[in-house]
């Protein structure tokens, strides 16, 4: 066996493409012709008919003048661009082009499909209706999976082949019968039956789904998905999307009849919607909901979902003018979800929240003048409520020659409160500071005799803003941002706009790039930074302390491509008080035709010391092993494993997968095996071990 | 160390005068990635056209996504770190002809995560987006110089880089 | 239409024709017409060993010799051919076309090496020969035919044993 992959469709009987030939002209080629009846002429000896894209090759064949129609009462081959059938017997009408076979084999080039039919219509334009059909998309010989029905539509325009009464076999065995079953007979993304996976694990006991794919109209189609599990009970599930001129979106509901641990139903909806109102103005909508905290950790097997600690609820419309303006209106909700969390730790709501902001377009002497404004009306129970209004001119110079750049930028931001509920003080408290920052750096570059590109940035970012005591001002949508390469520049060390901390520092940085001659891809990217603080920065947060003056920590990212295929990140952060480092980064991945690896080391201080390591490899042709292991170094146990194997000829594949994950607050293991086969050629939908698996993302654009 | 000034690097003269269109279908305004594309394509000197048909050049950016990946979980199999990850597709035509072939360009970044702080987080999500989107923006930029160069380096007076000592970590 | 059917009075005219051995020549520019038939050629010989009244045999030559059968009733075609020889016989009719031979019905046309093609039924058959086949190319006109969607009809027709 070579060890190239398995393919993603299987060899079938190929004839190469046909040469063309005029739409307009039947050709005929034959050793004799006997023309005795009137109107009949009997062609005999390698007869090749030649029409269009069609072709007909037969030993004998009869022409009839006056109903214009080929009768072949002969073993007969046809060949047009989508189909090759094999017939006992064919005919062939002139003025419609339409073919019949009587007792046929037939394939299906595109797809890799293949199969016989008691008969087998034909139209001109290559819709095909077919009476007692079997069908696979395995190579001759290798019947591992197929479909019998008594009627099978194939629609070459919608790319779909329509079965009914089928019944599907696997190695021969019925293995379910559906009366109706759509899957796809050309490359586009649809399908009929997804693949159905079989599990058991500790949450829901034996545990069997089978998605089946509804094509309902070309711009929307859904997802229903029966689930049986031995110890909840049936659930389904239906996924919808939708794509309209102006709009599109999807929506997924679940409902669980009654779970028998749980005790009643229980269900989940998610809706997401983005469309334009007009050319200019969109709307946004997300909402996602589920009937109990627990919904999740229950009854979901990807950890993606099991670790979300809240689903958001919201609505936005955005205007955008002609102008230089853009107004928007947010209503926005979270539900969470079971954590050990008490409510004063949940977030607020924004009923609603009112943003403007406007730039000018051209500037004047390279200035430039906007405005952002925004008025929020945050609301929590049994919390200090109100409405903040803010707003935030600001001018703005930037320079830019090439070699050097510099940007300077002063606001005013003026905040005020109306609260409610309020226990500490005023409840008209107002904050009025303005903001100052300077930008300034070097470019230079140099193109080092391979050809390719190097560049060095140095560049300096000076902030300058006054101390206002925000202490008794509420804390509605504020937390500190991670120390990071994007806080080097940013104009507050704070998020949202409850705190706007003081500051009159000077931040220092480096970037060296290295990029390939042909590509451009980076092969090397190192970035150096600092923050120099000339006074203490005294605003606070309850969880957020001040910071002296002196130097911040040091801040090194490096992107590094070792060699061909492999390559290293790194991020350190390192604080000269301690003398240690706050976080490190190190990640290595390896990307060769097949092979991908990762693994990576993360810390940070007081929150996490994690590895992290993922491998996919291709065994032989047929068999690839993957898994992921992500263990805690703090707590010394592993918190996600996942190991699977996945067997894949061209036509099927079958993955087997058992993964063990920390599931809830109360420190709970979901562990399980799950089986999934896909009869390939009935679904086209990829979700195997990607699924499971971390998203091939490329910090290093590309290796 | 052989390092010149920039402002003395030209930009490629096929950019000279481009327009840029980011497809973001169903959207009114502008994601960041465009106005930063502009922004250092119009500072470099070139001339950005505001319709497609007023430029030779044109670059075609398409399948802007987004994806956050679940990295660290805590102790109550909650996540507490994340990774945005945005790609985006693009191409690069001169009077209808394919200058550089479709690429896919993506950049991601880590940021740790408090449940208790969702609407904090929320915001500094967005300005990761922002900052992300400007370093595809200068990515890109840096690709297409690369890869749209006709004239070789003037090797005439390029010194050989001293080598500086590799950064430490 | 009786099986054979005298084909009625010919003329023949040529640049010159001549009598050698029981065998009338005609050449140059040779036209050969009967009520329905014309055949034209290089070169005819004329054969007709029972004397005046007897059946005869033709062979044209020619580069190449024609046959043009014209239309009995509107609705036969006329039907015209070529080949380097022509036989012709009147006893039944029929004419033999052999090298290249090449057979026009309206638009349809019959190429072969050997085509036998008998007058009054109007009949045709074809060879290729022993190196090539024969080639009969139809007209179907592109949009004229009217495109009926595939009625999956119950009972399919049975196909003619």
């Amino acid at each position: 066996q070579n060890d190239e992959p398995a393919p993603a469709m299987c060899q079938q009987l190929d004839l190469g493409t046909l040469p063309s030939s005029p739409l307009d002209k039947l050709v005929l080629t034959a050793d004799s012709l006997r023309a005795e009846r009137q109107g009949l002429a009997d062609l005999a000896g390698s007869v090749r008919l030649r029409l269009g894209d069609k072709e007909f090759v037969s030993d004998a064949l009869q022409y009839n003048d006056e109903l214009r129609r080929i009768q072949i009462n002969k073993a007969s081959q046809f060949r047009s661009e989508d189909y090759l059938i094999r017939a006992e017997r064919a005919q062939f009408d002139l003025n419609s082009e339409e073919g019949l076979f009587e007792d046929s084999e037939f394939t299906l080039g595109k797809v890799g499909a293949r199969g016989s039919a008691r008969s087998i219509q034909l139209s001109r334009a290559g819709e095909a209706s077919a009476q007692e059909i079997s069908y696979t998309s395995c190579s001759p010989g290798d019947n591992s999976w197929t479909i019998t029905a008594g009627r099978l539509y194939l629609n070459r325009e919608e790319g779909l082949g329509t079965a009914r009464n089928a019944t599907i076999r696997i190695a021969g065995v019925p293995v379910l019968y559906t009366p109706y079953l759509q899957f796809p007979i050309d490359d586009r993304r649809r399908s009929g039956l997804l693949f159905p996976s079989l599990g058991s694990d500790s949450r829901t006991g034996i545990d069997f789904a089978w998605p089946i794919y509804l094509n309902l109209a070309p711009n929307y189609d859904a997802i229903l998905t029966p689930r049986m599990m031995s110890d909840r009970g049936n659930q389904v599930a239906l996924a919808g999307r939708y794509l309209l001129p102006r709009a599109e979106g999807r929506s997924r509901f679940e409902y669980l009849a009654d779970d028998q641990q749980f005790g009643r139903s229980r269900g989940s909806s998610e809706f997401v919607h983005n469309g334009l109102l007009s050319s200019r103005l969109a709307l946004e909508i997300n909402y996602a909901e589920v009937s109990d905290p627990n919904y999740f950790e229950d009854l979901s097997r990807v950890v993606d979902f099991s670790s979300l600690t809240h689903l958001e609820r919201s609505a936005r419309l955005t205007y955008q003018s002609p102008g230089a303006y853009t107004v928007q209106a947010l209503v926005q909700d979270f539900q969470p979800l079971a954590s050990a969390f008490t409510a004063v730790d949940d977030p607020y709501r924004r009923l609603p929240e009112l943003r403007f902001d406007a730039l000018t377009r051209e500037d004047w002497h390279d200035t430039r003048a906007g405005i952002s404004a925004q008025a929020v009306n945050f609301t929590r129970p049994d919390s200090v409520e109100g409405l903040r209004q803010t707003v935030q001119p600001y001018v703005r110079y930037s320079r830019d020659l090439g070699a050097m750049f510099g940007r300077a930028q002063l606001d005013l931001n003026h905040t005020r409160y109306q609260l409610s509920n309020n226990s500490t003080g005023d409840d008209n408290p107002e904050r009025t500071l303005p903001i100052f920052s300077a930008d300034a750096g070097l470019r230079f570059y140099k193109f080092d005799n391979g050809g390719g590109l190097q560049l060095l940035e140095p560049r300096l970012f000076y902030l300058y803003v006054p101390y206002r005591e925000q202490d008794t001002l509420p804390v509605f949508d504020t937390g500190e941002t991670d120390y990071d390469v994007p806080r080097l520049f940013a104009r507050n060390r704070f998020s949202g706009l409850d705190r706007i901390a003081d500051a009159n520092q000077l931040t220092t940085a480096l970037t060296w790039r290295q990029l390939d001659a042909g590509t451009g891809a980076t092969r090397l990217a190192a970035s150096f930074g600092q923050i120099y603080r000339f006074e203490e920065s005294r605003v606070t947060l309850p969880d957020a302390g001040s910071l002296d003056a002196g130097s911040s920590d040091y801040l090194a990212g490096l992107e590094m491509r070792l060699m061909q295929g492999l390559s290293a990140t790194s991020t350190l952060q390192w604080s000269p008080d301690s003398g240690r480092f706050s976080r490190t980064g190190m990640a290595l991945r390896y990307r060769n035709d097949g092979l991908r690896g990762d693994l990576a080391y993360r810390f940070r201080q007081g929150l996490l010391e994690q590895t992290d390591l993922s491998l996919s490899a291709p065994v032989s042709s047929a068999w690839r092993l993957a898994g992921r292991l992500r263990r805690s170094l703090r707590d010394n146990r592993s918190l996600d494993a996942l190991a699977g194997v996945e067997y894949e000829t061209c036509c099927w594949a079958l993955r087997g997968s058992y993964r063990r994950y920390l599931v809830n607050s109360a420190g709970e293991f979901n562990s399980g095996v799950y089986l999934q086969l896909e009869l390939k050629g009935l679904s086209r939908f990829g979700a195997g071990f990607d699924e499971l698996l971390p998203g091939d993302d490329r910090p290093l654009g590309d290796d | 160390c052989g390092f010149q000034f920039a402002g003395s690097r030209p930009l490629p003269a096929v950019l000279d005068s481009i327009y840029v269109d980011v497809e973001v279908p169903y959207r009114v305004s502008e994601p960041p990635l465009e106005t930063a594309l502009r922004a250092r394509l119009s500072q470099r000197g070139a001339e950005v056209a505001t319709r497609a048909d007023q430029a030779e050049t044109q670059l075609r950016l398409w399948d802007l996504v987004e994806r956050r990946e679940t990295l660290s979980l805590g102790p109550d199999g909650k996540a507490l770190e994340y990774r945005l990850v945005i790609s985006v597709r693009y191409e690069v035509r001169r009077a209808g002809k394919l200058l550089l072939p479709a690429d896919t360009l993506s950049v991601s970044r880590d940021y740790s995560f408090q449940p208790n702080r969702i609407l904090a987080k929320e915001a500094e999500e967005a300005q990761l987006r922002e900052f992300l989107q400007g370093e595809m923006a200068e990515l890109l930029l840096l690709r297409l110089e690369v890869g749209l160069r006709e004239t070789p380096p003037e090797p005439a007076n390029v010194v050989p880089l001293v080598p500086v000592p590799a950064p430490a970590g | 239409q009786s099986p054979v059917r005298p084909s009625g009075p010919i003329t023949i005219t040529a640049k010159s024709g001549e009598w050698q051995d029981g065998v009338m020549i005609y050449s140059g520019d040779v036209l050969m017409k009967s009520k329905t038939l014309e055949l034209r050629g290089a070169r005819l010989e004329l054969r007709q060993p029972g004397g005046n009244r007897a059946p005869y045999e033709i062979t044209l030559t020619g580069e190449p010799a024609s046959l043009l059968h014209a239309s009995e009733t509107p609705a036969e075609l006329p039907v015209e051919a070529r080949a380097s020889r022509i036989v012709y016989r009147s006893a039944n009719q029929d004419v033999e076309l052999s090298g290249s031979a090449r057979l026009l019905r309206g638009k349809d046309e019959i190429n072969g090496e050997k085509v036998r093609y008998n007058v009054p039924s109007r009949r045709v058959q074809a060879d290729g020969g022993d190196a090539g086949q024969v080639r009969i190319v139809i007209d179907v006109p592109e949009e004229g035919a009217a495109i009926s969607p595939p009625k999956p009809d119950k009972s399919s027709p049975a196909p003619q044993p």
